[in-house]
C-alpha cells in the first residue's frame, strides 16, 4: 500500500500537515518530559523537510514547486507554491522554531505549571504549524485561515506568561482585539478582491487585475489594497500598528517571546511580500499607488522612535520588544525601495535578524530563569558570573548595530546600496546609519551593566544558566555571525527571491 | 437592482461593521469589547453573503438530483462566498471563547473587567515597583500614557 | 423590487437597531440576550440570501452557544457594566466614520447588488457548481480515457451515465447531450463560462467529480474544493478547546468537580430532558450526514450533538455529565476529529495520491471515492466541534464564582 508515496514530491504539503497531527498528537504525551520531547521530534523533523524543499525549490528548472492539494486544478482548488523566497522563509521558521523548542524545556518547566504541559507544546507546535502553513500556501483564502490558527494559538501563549505578572492577560487581550480587527480588514480586502477578480489563487488573482480595464482607478481595488494594508500593518507590527507588540512580548513566557519575535512577524512581512508584489504586482503597488512613500516613511519613523524608546528602557525583555519594531522597520524600508537591493536586503534581514534577536530572547530569558526578573539593575556583574549568556546577548547587539563581520552588517550593505539606487530615497540610508548609532546606545547600557558595574543583590550569587538553555542561544548567535562572515548562501537566495519578486509573479 | 437599492446592502454592512468597531474603542468594559468584536465580523460576513446574491437565485442545492422529475434551469446563488463565511463564523466563536476565558482570568487577577481600572492598577504596581527601588523605568510610564490615550 | 430585497430591508434595519442596542444598553446580561436576537435576525437574513448553510451555522453557534458562553462568563465577572460619564465617545465616531466612508467609497465600483454578470458569478465559480471542477478537458492528449476506460466507472447511484467523454479534444459537443444539460444542470452560467482547463500530471476525475452523490454544492465545496480550508477550520475550534484548557482548567489535585446547581429535583425537566436527547442526537447525526444532500454537516450536526451534553449537564449536574465523558476523554475526543481528517488526508496520500485526493480512496469509481471521504471528514469536524463545544462549556461552568 505504501509503495505508492514518496516524499520529496510531497514535501511542500508534509510541512505543514506533520506539525498538525503531531501537535494534536501532543496531548496524549503525558505530563514529564514527553510533551516536550515529541515536539522536539516534530519540530526537528520538519526542519528536516524545509531542508529537503529548498533543495528541491534550488534544483528546481522554473525555480517554483506547484502542489495542488485535493488534485483539484489549481484555479479552483486550494495551491501549495514555494519559490525562492518562501523556502527560505519556511527554512527560517522551522530552524528557529526547532532550536527554540529545544531551548524551551528548562524555561517552560519553570514559568508553566508542570499539569497542562501538554497542552502547551500542542499550542506550541499548533502555532509554528500556522506560520509555515501563512508560508506554504498560494491560495488568499487559506493565507486567512491559517493567520487565525498562528493568531489564536499565539493569544493562548502570551498569557500563559500570567503566573509570572498578571499584566501577561491584559497584553494578550488586547493583542486579541487589534489582532482580530486586523484579520478581518485582510479579510475584508480579499473579499473586494475577490469580487472584482472571481478568484482566490493569489496568481490567478494577479493576472486578472492585470487584465482588469483601469485598475488604478476602480475605487473597489483601491480600497482592498489601503485595507490589506493597514491589516498586514498591524499583524507585523509596522510603526504606529505595533501597540500591542511591546507588552505582549514583555510578560510573555520567555520562550514564547523568543519564537515569536524571530518568527511570527516575519511572517506577517511574508504575507505583505505576497499581497504588494505577487497580487497587485510592483507595478500597482509601487508605481501607481503611493505604497513605497507610505512604507518608507511609516519604517523611518519607526526606527528612529522606537530606537530612542529602547534606548529609555531598563527592562531587557521590553528593550528588545521596542528593538524588534525598530528591525522590523529596516526590513519594511528595503522592500519599500522596490529594487533589488533593497528588496534583497529585506529578504535576508528576515532570516538575520531572527538568528539574532531569537538569540537574544533567549539570553534574556536565560536571566529570567536564573534571577526571576531581567531588568538591568539584575544585569549588574553578569559579565563575570554568566559568561556564555552575556557574550551572546552581546553578540547579538552588535548584530543590530550593523558591526562587520556580523550579519546585520550584510543586511545593512544591501539596504544602504539598494537606499542610494532609488530615486530621491537617500534619507533612507541616513536613517539606517541613525538607528544603528541607537542600536549602539542601547546596546551599551547593557554591557555597561554588565560588565563594568558590581553585582548586588541575588546577582552575586548566581550561575551560568543551564547548557540546554545555553547551547540553543549559541546555535542561534553562532548562526548570525557565521552568516555575517559567509553570506554566500543567504546573500544568493535574497537576490534570487528578490529578482522573482521584481519580476512579476513568482 | 439599479440605483441606491442595487449596494443598500454593502452599506448596512459598512453599517454593522463601524457600530462593532465603536464599541470596541469606545467601550471600556472589556466583555463589551469582545461583543463589539463579534458585531464587527458580523458585518463582514454580511458583505459576503450579499456578494454571493444572483437575481432570481436560490439556493444551491442540486434539486434536480434530488428529484429527477422536476426541473430547474437555474440561476443558483454562489457558493463560494457561503462557503468561506462558514470558515470565518467559526473562526469568530473560538476567538470570542478564548476572549471570554482571557477575561475571566482578568476577573480573577484584578478584580475588575472595565481597561481604565486595569491601567490604572497597573500603574500603580509600576509606582510601586519604582519605590521598592525594583525597576527605575520613567520611560515606561511615558509608554503608558500613551497606549493609555489611544486606546481610551 | 422583488421580495428579496424587501424583506432583507427590512430585516437590515431591525439587526441594525439591536446592533446599537447591543452597543450602548448598560446592563451586560440584557447585550448578551440580544447578541442572541441578533445572531437568529442574523440567520433569517442568510436564508432570504438562500444561504442556508450559513443560516443553520449562525443560527446553532451565533443563537446557541456563543449566547450561552457569554452568559456563563458574566456569571463570574458580574452583569453590569460601570456607568461611563460620557456617553459619546467623539473620536471614536470620528475614527469609525472616516473608516466607514472608506468602505462605503469602495463600494462605488461594486458589481450591483445581485448583478449576475458579476466576475465572481461567470469566472472560476460556475464549474464548482457544476462539479466538473476535475473532469480535464482541455488540452490535446489530456482528454483521452485512459487505456481500458471502462463508462461503468462513471455512473451514477441512479443508474444513469454522466458522459460520454469525447476522444476528440475540441469537441465540446458531449456537453450539449450530456445528463448535465438534459436535467438543466448545465444553467447558463455554467455554460457560458465553461473553459478548458487541464494540467500535467491531473488524473481523470469523472465528468460529474461526485457522480451525482452531492446534490448541496456548499458541501462540495467545503469538503472537497476547499477541503483543506475546512481541515485547519476544524483546527481552529481544536485550538480554541485547547486554548480554554490551558488557561481555565484548575489544577489537577483541586479535581474537575465544584458543588455546582442542578436542577434535577424538577420531575417534569428530567422527563422532558430525557425523552428529548435521544431525538437531538439522532437529529445530530442525521445533520452531519445529510451535509451532503442539503443544508447541514459537520459544524452544524456538532454543535446539535453538544447542545445533548449540555442540556444533561444543566438538568442533571455536570457530575452526572462527567460519568458519561469525563474530561480525559473528552480532551482526547477532541483531537480524534482533526486526526480523522487530516489521516483521511494523509491515507490518500500514502495510496499514491495528493494529500485529500479523495479520489484515490475508491481508485474503481472515483466518484464514490470522493463521496466517502467527504463523509468521513464530516465525520471528524462534527465529533471535534462538539466535544470543542462540550469542553469550553465545562471550562465556564467549572470556574469558581466570584
Amino acid at each position: 500500500m505504501l509503495d505508492a508515496f514518496e516524499i520529496v514530491p510531497n514535501l511542500p504539503v508534509l510541512v505543514v500537515t506533520v506539525p498538525l497531527i503531531g501537535g494534536v498528537l501532543t496531548i496524549v504525551m503525558g505530563r514529564g518530559k514527553g510533551p516536550w520531547a515529541w515536539a522536539t521530534l516534530i519540530t526537528g523533523l520538519v526542519f528536516y523537510f524545509t531542508v529537503l524543499l529548498m533543495q528541491q525549490v534550488l534544483a528546481a528548472k522554473t525555480g517554483t514547486i506547484s502542489y495542488e492539494l485535493g488534485n483539484w486544478p489549481r484555479q479552483w482548488g486550494i495551491e501549495y507554491r514555494v519559490d525562492a523566497l518562501n523556502a527560505f522563509i519556511l527554512l527560517t521558521v522551522a530552524g528557529v522554531g526547532f532550536v527554540t523548542t529545544l531551548y524551551a524545556q528548562k524555561s517552560v518547566e519553570k514559568e508553566i505549571p508542570q499539569d497542562r504541559h501538554n497542552f502547551f507544546y500542542a499550542v506550541w507546535i499548533l502555532a509554528i504549524c500556522g506560520l509555515l502553513g501563512i508560508t506554504v500556501t498560494g491560495d488568499a483564502f487559506n493565507v486567512y485561515v491559517l493567520l487565525e490558527i498562528s493568531s489564536l494559538t499565539v493569544y493562548a501563549l502570551i498569557a500563559m506568561g500570567k503566573d509570572m505578572n498578571r499584566q501577561a492577560l491584559t497584553a494578550s487581550l488586547r493583542y486579541l482585539i487589534l489582532g482580530s480587527v486586523g484579520a478581518s480588514f485582510i479579510l475584508l480586502g480579499i473579499g473586494y478582491l475577490m469580487m472584482v477578480t472571481g478568484t482566490l489563487n493569489m496568481e490567478d488573482m494577479h493576472d486578472r487585475l492585470a487584465a482588469l480595464p483601469d485598475a488604478v482607478h476602480n475605487r473597489t481595488v483601491l480600497v482592498a489594497f489601503a485595507f490589506l494594508l493597514v491589516g498586514l500593518g498591524m499583524k507585523m507590527a509596522l510603526f504606529p500598528l505595533h501597540m500591542w507588540l511591546p507588552k505582549a512580548y514583555t510578560y510573555a513566557p520567555s520562550a514564547v517571546s523568543a519564537l515569536l519575535s524571530a518568527t511570527a512577524t516575519k511572517v506577517g512581512i511574508y504575507m505583505a511580500f505576497r499581497f504588494l508584489f505577487t497580487i497587485f504586482g510592483v507595478g500597482f503597488s509601487f508605481v501607481a499607488m503611493p505604497a513605497n512613500v507610505v512604507l518608507s516613511v511609516a519604517a523611518c519613523t519607526g526606527i528612529l522612535v522606537t530606537g530612542v524608546t529602547a534606548v529609555r528602557q531598563t527592562n531587557l525583555k521590553r528593550m528588545l520588544a521596542y528593538s524588534s519594531v525598530g528591525q522590523l522597520g529596516y526590513i519594511v524600508a528595503g522592500f519599500s525601495l522596490a529594487n533589488v537591493n533593497g528588496v534583497a536586503g529585506s529578504v535576508v534581514h528576515i532570516f538575520n535578524h531572527a538568528v539574532m534577536k531569537g538569540g537574544m530572547f533567549m539570553a534574556a530569558g536565560a536571566i529570567m530563569y536564573r534571577l526571576g526578573r531581567c531588568d538591568l539593575r539584575a544585569v549588574r556583574g553578569l559579565g563575570k558570573r554568566m559568561p556564555l549568556t552575556m557574550a551572546a546577548f552581546v553578540a547579538g547587539g552588535l548584530g543590530l548595530v550593523g558591526f562587520p563581520l556580523t550579519a546585520g552588517f550584510i543586511s545593512k550593505w544591501y539596504l544602504v546600496q539598494g537606499a542610494l539606487e532609488a530615486p530621491h530615497m537617500w534619507p533612507v540610508a541616513a536613517v539606517v546609519l541613525v538607528g544603528s548609532l541607537l542600536a549602539v546606545a542601547y546596546t551599551w547600557r547593557v554591557v555597561e551593566a554588565a560588565y563594568f558595574q558590581e553585582p548586588e543583590g541575588d546577582s552575586a550569587l548566581v550561575t551560568e544558566a543551564p547548557l540546554s538553555m545555553v547551547l540553543p542561544m549559541w546555535i542561534l548567535i553562532g548562526a548570525s555571525v557565521y552568516f555575517g562572515v559567509s553570506a554566500t548562501f543567504t546573500g544568493d537566495i535574497s537576490m534570487r527571491a528578490a529578482k522573482s519578486l521584481l519580476g512579476g509573479a513568482p | 437592482m439599479t440605483g441606491a437599492l442595487g449596494i443598500y446592502n454593502y452599506w448596512i454592512y459598512v453599517l454593522l461593521m463601524m457600530i462593532g468597531l465603536y464599541g470596541v474603542i469606545a467601550k471600556p468594559n472589556l466583555i463589551k469589547q469582545a461583543i463589539a468584536l463579534g458585531l464587527f465580523q458580523t458585518g463582514i460576513f454580511l458583505y459576503y453573503i450579499s456578494m454571493a446574491v444572483v437575481d432570481g437565485g436560490t439556493a444551491p442545492v442540486w434539486t434536480t438530483i434530488l428529484d429527477g422529475a422536476q426541473k430547474y434551469e437555474g440561476p443558483y446563488d454562489n457558493p463560494l462566498p457561503h462557503v468561506l463565511i462558514l470558515t470565518a463564523i467559526v473562526v469568530s466563536v473560538s476567538v470570542l471563547a478564548v476572549a471570554l476565558a482571557l477575561i475571566i482570568n482578568i476577573k480573577r487577577a484584578y478584580g475588575t473587567i472595565e481597561y481604565d481600572e486595569i491601567e490604572a492598577m497597573d500603574q500603580a504596581d509600576k509606582r510601586a515597583d519604582y519605590q521598592r527601588g525594583q525597576v527605575t523605568d520613567a520611560a515606561d510610564d511615558v509608554e503608558h500614557r500613551q497606549e493609555g490615550h489611544h486606546h481610551a | 423590487m422583488n421580495a428579496v430585497v424587501l424583506i432583507d430591508t427590512l430585516l437590515l434595519l431591525l439587526v441594525t437597531a439591536t446592533a446599537v442596542a447591543i452597543i450602548e444598553v448598560r446592563s451586560l446580561y440584557a447585550s448578551a440576550i440580544l447578541t442572541g436576537i441578533y445572531s437568529l435576525l442574523m440567520a433569517l437574513v442568510w436564508v432570504n440570501m438562500h444561504s442556508m448553510d450559513v443560516s443553520f451555522t449562525e443560527a446553532a453557534v451565533g443563537g446557541g452557544i456563543s449566547t450561552i458562553l457569554l452568559i456563563g462568563t458574566l456569571v463570574h465577572v458580574g452583569r453590569e457594566e460601570k456607568p461611563i460619564k460620557k456617553r459619546l465617545h467623539v473620536p471614536a465616531l470620528i475614527f469609525t466614520a472616516l473608516t466607514g466612508a472608506a468602505l462605503i467609497y469602495g463600494t462605488l465600483d461594486m458589481p450591483r447588488f445581485g448583478d449576475p454578470a458579476a466576475p465572481i458569478h461567470h469566472y472560476r465559480v460556475p464549474e464548482m457548481m457544476a462539479q466538473t471542477v476535475g473532469f480535464v478537458n482541455g488540452t490535446p492528449g489530456k482528454q483521452k480515457p485512459p487505456e481500458g476506460f471502462d463508462l461503468d466507472r462513471y455512473r451514477r447511484f441512479d443508474g444513469r451515465v454522466t458522459g460520454p467523454i469525447p476522444d476528440d479534444p475540441k469537441d465540446t459537443a458531449w456537453r450539449e447531450k450530456s445528463i448535465l444539460q438534459t436535467e438543466g444542470l448545465m444553467v447558463p452560467q455554467v455554460r457560458a463560462a465553461h473553459e478548458p482547463h487541464a494540467e500535467e500530471g491531473h488524473h481523470l476525475h469523472p465528468p460529474d467529480d461526485f457522480n451525482g452523490h452531492v446534490p448541496n454544492s456548499v458541501t462540495s465545496l467545503l469538503a472537497a474544493y476547499r477541503g483543506y480550508d475546512t481541515m485547519f477550520e476544524t483546527t481552529v475550534i481544536f485550538t480554541a478547546g485547547i486554548s480554554l484548557i490551558l488557561l481555565l482548567r484548575r489544577p489537577r489535585r483541586e479535581g474537575y468537580l465544584q458543588p455546582g446547581a442542578a436542577l434535577s429535583d424538577q420531575v417534569i425537566l428530567r422527563v422532558v430532558t430525557k425523552l428529548s436527547i435521544p431525538f437531538i442526537l439522532i437529529f445530530g447525526f442525521y445533520v452531519i450526514t445529510h451535509g451532503e444532500l442539503g443544508p447541514g454537516g459537520g459544524f452544524q450536526g456538532g454543535v446539535v450533538l453538544a447542545t445533548a451534553f449540555i442540556l444533561y449537564a444543566l438538568i442533571f449536574g455536570r457530575a452526572a455529565l462527567y460519568r458519561v465523558v469525563p474530561p480525559p476523554v473528552s480532551d482526547i475526543l477532541t483531537g480524534v476529529g482533526v486526526l480523522i481528517y487530516s489521516g483521511t488526508g494523509a491515507a490518500c496520500m500514502l495510496l499514491g495520491g495528493k494529500f485529500l485526493d479523495y479520489s484515490m480512496l475508491n481508485p474503481a469509481v472515483p466518484g464514490d471515492g470522493e463521496s466517502l471521504g467527504m463523509t468521513l471528514v464530516e465525520y471528524g469536524v462534527g465529533l471535534t466541534v462538539s466535544m470543542v463545544m462540550l469542553t469550553i462549556f465545562n471550562q465556564l461552568a467549572e470556574e469558581r464564582s466570584t
